[in-house]
């Protein structure tokens, strides 16, 4: 009967949110995050390097530009998944996600940026007392979980501007990413026996990521914007330590790996359209494509939409609507634990001040939603998922 | 293979070229100025008016002065920036120049004055110097911005009451002046300013072909003359640019009125 406990004990090996299973979890740059992303066909500023590199010979002007997520919120709640308890991650945090400067000469464009595209960082210490309605009663178990994913890219960007038509762009960034998670569970049942799980796991990878960008001015209101990119992992790292004591047993079993296994990346495409309806009013609309090489990964389609309206020269409201689908497959009675199937679909609200020389922009991006995760390793069935994540973004903008 | 790509290639960037200037936003527009920038630009036309008038003292003859702001006053109203409020004044210099200082104020000097023989010629010079301040020639040349530039970031911040602000002022006021003296606007704003003159003067009935002979003689006069070239292009290209809009209106060089009889009523004690 202790078998669906035991099974808790490997609940936790869940994804953390970092995980490659989104490709948008973070929308670097302050005016591209009012807009909910939707950036390929307008992306005239240093951020534009991570959207459409071909838009930046469009700037105004040479640019110092820096956002970060001034705080965020992340929260998934499991249900039921402790008992009849619902399991809730929250986590929270500061994340600088950019830093970039932009160097403008005649057509040409050139920037050097900094982004941390994902962050997430976690910290559980809970105890639930008193579980009863499962199998076996449980007297008090602990969880301890500490999980940090990074994803940082580096480098050159480099945008030509064609004729008044046309401009093209290239970014070559560096990518890096760091992901470790450390829990400890300890289950303390009724009848005083005791088992208790210890992991700890790293993930280091290092890849190139070229991204190539045209940018094309249909008329005298609409642009349009594609994109190119994948990111070729070069070097990988994935290490696993694992002690563990059963309820039925005195011993301790340590498992500990390695391996370089390198992760295989999707090829990304995006197609943007900008119209800009006057100097007052900008619409934008991108659709990402993004074809899994992975065969544990599906194909996704994000689409995402954004208004960008003056108010007068010194101050814009921006609206952004957007998908973040899962490239995760669903889970069934095929699959094993941990698998988590959930669609996240966001909004973003931003408002900029803008001088001569000088923007500052603040925005809310929030995105929620519904799905299913198997996380009972002893069992294919599935719970729901329900996650929510809201961050406020500031970022500011100096021209020179 | 090639040949389709080279196909290719020649199709999409032979198709229609659209200006990308469309791109820009409002914010991004460098000629849209907001009520900040304009009080920048008066605080820093009151303090070079003030300057200037410290160089040259204003004429005394009361005639003279309601003349000249009698006419500018109803050039102003017709061809000046509405959030503007308009002075003119004639004084004393031996120069034959005139004079416009941001956020409004027009200087004709004594001699230009002297150098006159009709309304049409007044008339002529009043609306080139509203055509530098319509033009901003000054305020874009000094970047003078309501917030961020040199000026206004003292200014707006703290008040224009510390050294660094008196500083700062002082440098801009400097460069303003060796504008007006040494440098001038530049030979495409002169020519703007000329338009602003054409139009003010065929829409007000004003004989042109009179303005175009004032600019003639000053550039005779051996001693102005170097005065002027530092500061404007050569006459001849000012009237040739005057004739070309001319002929461009299918307006005749003997169009317009000269009010002379009543310049002269005005200006028998100027010229004593």
């Amino acid at each position: 009967m202790k078998n669906v406990l035991v099974s808790i004990l490997t609940l936790f090996v869940v994804k953390s949110y970092a995980d490659f299973e989104y490709h948008k979890n973070t929308i670097i740059g302050g005016r591209a995050s009012g807009l909910g992303g939707a950036y390929v066909a307008v992306s005239d500023d240093v951020s534009g390097a991570f959207y459409n590199p071909a838009g930046m010979t469009y700037a105004q002007s040479d640019s110092l530009s820096g956002s970060a997520n001034v705080f965020q919120i992340n929260k998934s709640t499991y249900s039921q998944a402790i008992g009849d308890r619902d399991w809730n991650r929250d986590s929270g945090g500061i994340t600088p996600n950019f830093f970039g400067v932009l160097k403008k000469h005649k057509k040409h464009a050139f920037a050097l940026v900094y982004g941390v595209t994902d962050y997430y960082k976690e910290d559980q210490d809970e105890s639930y007392q008193n579980i009863t309605n499962v199998s076996s009663p449980i007297t008090l178990y602990s969880l301890n979980l500490h999980t940090e994913d990074s994803v940082m890219l580096i480098g050159p960007s480099y945008s030509y501007q064609v004729n008044d038509n046309h401009s093209l762009g290239l970014s070559l960034f560096y990518q890096k990413r760091d992901y470790q998670q450390r829990q400890y569970q300890h289950i303390e049942f009724s009848d005083a026996s005791d088992e208790y799980t210890y992991k700890n796991l790293i993930k280091k990878e290092k890849a190139i990521r070229p991204k190539l960008g045209w940018q094309y001015n249909l008329n005298d209101k609409w642009v349009m914007g594609l994109t190119f990119a994948k990111s070729i992992v070069f070097t990988a790292f994935n290490d696993i330590q694992q002690g563990q004591k059963s309820a039925s047993s005195t011993g301790i079993s340590y498992v500990s790996s390695s391996n370089i296994a390198q992760r295989e990346t999707p090829y990304e495409t995006s197609l943007g359209f900008g119209y800009y309806k006057s100097a007052y009013t900008l619409f934008s609309m991108d659709l990402d494509y993004y074809y899994a090489t992975d065969n544990t990964k599906v194909d996704v389609i994000n689409l995402s939409f954004g208004l960008e309206s003056f108010v007068n020269q010194k101050r814009a409201w921006r609206f952004g609507l957007y998908s973040n689908r899962s490239n995760s497959i669903e889970p069934s009675e095929l699959t094993t634990a941990p698998i988590e199937h959930v669609d996240l679909y966001g909004l973003t609200l931003g408002h900029a001040f803008y001088t001569p020389t000088s923007t500052i922009s603040v925005g809310v991006n929030a995105n929620y939603g519904r799905g299913e995760a198997q996380i009972f390793s002893s069992s294919s069935g599935t719970t729901t998922l329900e996650k929510l994540n809201i961050a406020f973004v500031l970022s500011s903008d100096y021209g020179f | 293979m090639v040949f389709k790509r080279v196909v290719f290639l020649y199709i999409l960037f032979s198709l229609p070229i659209y200006s990308f200037e469309f791109r820009k936003r409002i914010n991004q527009d460098p000629n849209i100025y907001s009520a900040d920038d304009i009080r920048a630009e008066v605080k820093f036309g009151e303090t070079m008016a003030s300057k200037m008038l410290s160089k040259y003292p204003l004429s005394e003859n009361k005639v003279w002065q309601r003349y000249v702001n009698a006419i500018g006053a109803s050039l102003a109203a017709t061809i000046g920036r509405a959030e503007l409020k308009y002075y003119f004044a004639v004084i004393e210099s031996e120069d034959k120049n005139a004079y416009a200082i941001p956020g409004g104020f027009v200087f004709i000097t004594s001699s230009l004055m002297k150098s006159m023989t009709n309304e049409s010629q007044l008339v002529g010079v009043i609306a080139h110097e509203i055509g530098h301040i319509n033009h901003r020639h000054i305020v874009k040349k000094l970047n003078i911005r309501g917030q961020d530039s040199m000026m206004a970031l003292s200014s707006s911040l703290i008040g224009g009451n510390t050294q660094s602000f008196r500083t700062l002022m002082k440098v801009a006021l400097n460069q303003g002046m060796k504008i007006l003296f040494e440098d001038g606007y530049g030979k495409r704003a002169e020519l703007e300013a000329d338009a602003t003159s054409y139009y003010s003067l065929v829409n007000n009935n004003y004989a042109v072909s009179e303005y175009s002979i004032l600019l003639k003689d000053l550039y005779q006069d051996l001693e102005n003359v170097k005065v002027l070239n530092k500061t404007h292009p050569p006459a001849k290209k000012r009237i040739h640019y005057l004739n070309k809009l001319l002929r461009r209106d299918k307006i005749e060089s003997t169009f317009g009125k000269t009010n002379e009889k009543r310049f002269s009523k005005y200006f028998n004690s100027f010229r004593s």
